[in-house]
């Protein structure tokens, strides 16, 4: 099938078989992708992309449910001012994750801060507080929950909790906020 | 040798119609809607994307239920049900996966899985949600005109007790219904996952209505992700007579009674997962027990 979609903000245009793996094709595109211990089978979370703003694991999207959509690799997150923050998050805490879950956790500590963004605005404008789906990234059960996406156990979960409050603070400063 | 490599072609139908014509022709065509089960479990079929069919992402709100379509994501469903679902009930389907995943798996996909039960399946089947199942039927000369037929199931009969899909191939799951029921208390544990340890996990679901004399409508559903779904009417009956707070002879003999039906039920499963289910079950009674105690 004929296959278009934006990667790293470069519009693509191939022909791949219809259920071809999405980290598959990235990995051809993007070189600086390929992962040498994905297990390509939902187990590592090594794989993630941001497809279309929101965390995926690239290993479960076939190239017909890629067809359209906007992906962002580490390799083009990296030079966002989002990741600025993270990676001054981990400069101060003195964290900093294995190289090979470097790149899956910042794309999702990223995806975390946005869709706490989103949350906390729309509580905002609702002023409720009857929403059961209340996230919070200070809760470190919910951020232990979300990490476990990644398999990769080298860095503790008390310490990834840091990274993400302390990278909060600094978006928000980057924000005006 | 490359002849032998199949490409499984897609099919991307855009209404119900043309998703139950698509299937009715090609019965061996795997339904595609998340992808986060299937794709670990490559498959040489053809595929049938269930994502493009607008019916099977509708939710209807009423007080009464929540309705929503085979095709909507876990995620989605807490979203729209957060005001419904009560509070143990949102909880335990929250704990599934992870938001990556939850964003990608959809209701119908994890209800529907054919090797698989999930926890979601153990969560619809106690507190009573029924599914809208369409049954496709091939008719007149060569069978060329495709019919439907659908009919309305509780979740707990979708399973066999050994766990297995009920129907066959030439079925759609469309529409999910999900009661509302503000009397009923819900307790959910799961232990182990799914994917990683089969043969350790249990889902655990009891529901009841509490009263002056003890508890009502008791429902107990255990599911077992490769060897078994239990739901016993029988052994739902008999916890009905047990008041509250429970003695321990009374609850030693409903464990008794459950182990027996378990090993008749479910023989599959395994003795980790038996013991779990007796342990569990116990547990949850004393935790009702010890909730009876503080109102007297």
């Amino acid at each position: 099938m004929k296959l278009n979609f934006t990667v790293d903000g470069v519009q693509h245009s191939i022909s791949v078989n219809a259920d071809k793996p999405l980290n598959r094709i990235i990995e051809e595109l993007v070189p600086s992708f390929a992962i040498s211990n994905a297990c390509r089978n939902a187990s590592c979370g090594n794989c993630i992309v941001l497809v279309n703003g929101n965390a995926a694991l690239s290993c479960l999207i076939p190239a017909f449910r890629a067809n359209g959509s906007s992906i962002l690799t580490y390799s083009a997150f990296r030079k966002t001012r989002f990741c600025h923050a993270i990676e001054r998050a981990y400069a101060e805490t003195g964290t900093r994750p294995c190289e090979q879950c470097y790149a899956a956790k910042t794309l999702l500590i990223g995806s975390l801060l946005n869709r706490y963004d989103q949350t906390r605005t729309i509580l905002d404008v609702n002023k409720t507080q009857d929403n059961k789906q209340n996230i919070s990234i200070y809760d470190q059960n919910y951020l232990a929950r979300e990490f476990s996406i990644n398999s990769c156990k080298c860095v503790d979960i008390g310490q990834l909790a840091q990274v993400v409050e302390l990278a909060y603070t600094f978006r928000r400063r980057q924000s005006g906020r | 040798m490359a002849d032998n490599i199949k490409t499984p072609s897609i099919y991307l139908p855009k209404t119900l119609s043309d998703l139950i014509v698509e299937k009715g022709r090609n019965p061996d065509a795997v339904l595609f809607a998340g992808g986060t089960f299937l794709m670990t479990r490559p498959t040489s079929n053809d595929i049938i994307s269930i994502l493009g069919v607008p019916e099977l992402q509708k939710v209807t709100h009423t007080d009464r239920f929540l309705e929503i379509g085979s095709a909507i994501t876990i995620e989605q469903l807490l979203n729209t049900g957060s005001y419904l679902l009560s509070k143990s009930t949102f909880n335990a389907i929250e704990s599934i996966g992870t938001t990556v995943i939850r964003s990608r798996a959809t209701v119908g996909g994890a209800l529907c899985s054919r090797s698989m039960r999930f926890s979601l399946s153990c969560i619809l089947a106690t507190i009573g949600a029924q599914a809208e199942i369409r049954t496709i039927q091939r008719k007149g000369f060569r069978g060329k005109r495709i019919k439907s037929i659908q009919n309305w199931y509780s979740v707990r009969k979708l399973y066999s007790p050994s766990g297995d899909f009920m129907f066959g191939n030439n079925i759609v799951m469309t529409r999910v219904r999900i009661p509302a029921r503000d009397d009923a208390v819900q307790i959910f544990r799961f232990l182990e996952a799914p994917m990683k340890n089969p043969s350790q996990a249990v889902y655990f679901g009891f529901e009841y209505t509490p009263n002056q004399n003890g508890i009502s409508q008791p429902t107990l559903c255990v599911a077992y992700p490769e060897t078994g779904f239990f739901f016993s009417q029988d052994f739902n009956s008999g916890l009905s007579s047990l008041s509250m707070p429970a003695e321990k002879k009374a609850v030693d003999e409903q464990c008794r009674i459950l182990r027996e039906k378990l090993s008749e039920a479910c023989p599959e499963i395994t003795e980790v997962q038996k013991a779990r289910t007796i342990r569990l079950f116990t547990s949850v009674i004393q935790e009702i027990s010890q909730q009876f105690m503080t109102l007297v």
